[in-house]
């Protein structure tokens, strides 16, 4: 064992099995050349200890935490919000002229027994379509607000890398093209939510217009 | 709650910030100690320590955890250090202070009841140590590093230096022999100054 000392740190620094253990104490009980040198490595391990690193201030700057995204309403584009309320006030404009077509006429056949259009469109069915449009506008946009949340974490943490042009390119690519996304979704929302309002509104006209010649009344109604 | 380093490298990785920022915290202090009793001088440390965590930074996604998150970040600062000191054409350096300051002292008391000459004692042993470690070949100066100053496993260091259990062994053992001959050399040199400075009063 004297000729391989190498075997002797394993020892000194606790890092062997049982069996090589017992090895080397067994041989230290007979070897005072060994035992002087175990004491030797070990007095120099504690030397070692006194070498100090200077106390430092922090050096990595913490990167920015992405803030908590703002409500999905917050993120819509202002030319979209004034679509969606254009949207809105055209519905309302719609209702208003169905209710001015039919109040008179209920008052004109009050104590006359009812007879409703096969397809007449209700309160109801205005509210529920109304909540059908906002449900689709709320969910693609949260779809797009994930998305742009995968894009822009990693990107808010590169604020300190901008060492690195082409990992921000790529990074100003990547918003980019959500940015462009989200701008064609909004579109398609409002798009399709013109078309549903442009039904509803001819099946309304056909509704009251089919009523009217059904009664032959002149009440005010919508004209053709 | 206390994370895991896995814990944490999964949620850095899959964009969490913050996930990496914990991992700076908890291990900027050792990267830094090793940065700077690699190169000697704290500027250059600092510089190191910025790189590779920058590094680890935008290699977290190619890290697939084979090796300890810790062990990586080690291998890294241990490559920039290398490539610090090929680049600078020299030997790690040795920051010696010029003279004493007693409130610079006083700031490294490590025990209230510390004297000052034990103080003083202590600032010259660590200085003899820093001398003697850099003056040993790299990759026994690099072993007792990390096993004596981060605890590593013999493996651990065989892994991270791509070399046999038995060479690491090899190097911790020749490079404490020669260590220890400096460093009582030194002690005897002291022991006889003092023993003159004493006759001559």
């Amino acid at each position: 064992m004297c000729d391989e000392r190498e075997r002797l740190i394993g020892f000194v620094y606790e890092e062997c099995d049982d069996s090589e253990r017992q090895l080397v104490e067994t041989h230290l009980d007979s070897c005072s050349t060994c035992r002087a040198e175990i004491s030797a490595l070990r007095d120099v391990r504690q030397d070692l200890l006194a070498w100090r690193v200077p106390l430092h201030e922090p050096i990595w700057r913490p990167l920015p935490v992405a803030a908590a995204p703002a409500p999905w309403w917050r993120q819509v584009p202002a030319w979209a919000l004034a679509a969606a309320a254009s949207v809105m006030f055209l519905s309302g404009l719609a209702g208003g002229a169905l209710a001015s077509a039919w109040l008179p006429r209920a008052g004109a056949d009050a104590g006359r027994p009812a007879a409703a259009p096969a397809h007449a469109v209700t309160a109801a069915e205005l509210t529920q379509t109304e909540q059908r449009i906002i449900q689709l506008m709320r969910r693609e946009l949260s779809g797009i607000d994930q998305r742009v949340s995968m894009v822009s974490t990693p990107s808010a943490a590169r604020v300190v890398n901008a060492s690195f042009p082409t990992a921000l390119a790529a990074e100003v690519r990547g918003l980019q093209e959500v940015s462009e996304e989200r701008d064609r979704k909004l579109l398609e929302v409002i798009t399709q939510t013109n078309t549903d309002l442009a039904r509803m509104r001819s099946r309304l006209r056909d509704d009251v217009l089919a009523e009217l010649r059904g009664s032959g009344s002149s009440g005010g109604g919508l004209n053709k | 709650m206390t994370r895991t380093d896995e814990e944490l490298v999964a949620r850095a990785s899959a964009g969490e910030v913050d996930a990496f920022n914990q991992l700076v915290t908890r291990w900027e202090r050792p990267i830094y100690a090793l940065a700077y009793r690699t190169l000697g001088r704290e500027e250059d440390a600092r510089d190191v320590v910025q790189e590779a965590f920058l590094r680890a930074y935008r290699g977290l996604r190619g890290f697939k955890g084979e090796a300890k998150f810790s062990s990586w970040l080690y291998r890294i600062t241990l490559n920039l250090c290398r490539d610090w000191i090929r680049r600078e054409r020299r030997t790690p350096l040795v920051q010696v202070p010029e003279g004493v300051d007693p409130v610079d002292l006083a700031d490294e008391r490590v025990a209230p009841q510390e004297s000052v000459e034990e103080l003083v004692a202590r600032r010259e042993m660590s200085e003899a140590v820093a001398k003697a470690m850099a003056e040993l070949p790299e990759e026994q100066r690099t072993a007792i590093m990390l096993k004596e100053y981060h605890g590593l496993t013999f493996q651990e260091i065989a892994d991270m230096l791509d070399c046999p259990l038995s060479t690491v062994k090899t190097r911790l053992y020749q490079g404490l022999s020669v260590l220890r001959r400096r460093l009582e050399r030194r002690q005897a040199e002291e022991a006889s100054l003092r023993r003159a400075t004493w006759e001559s009063s």
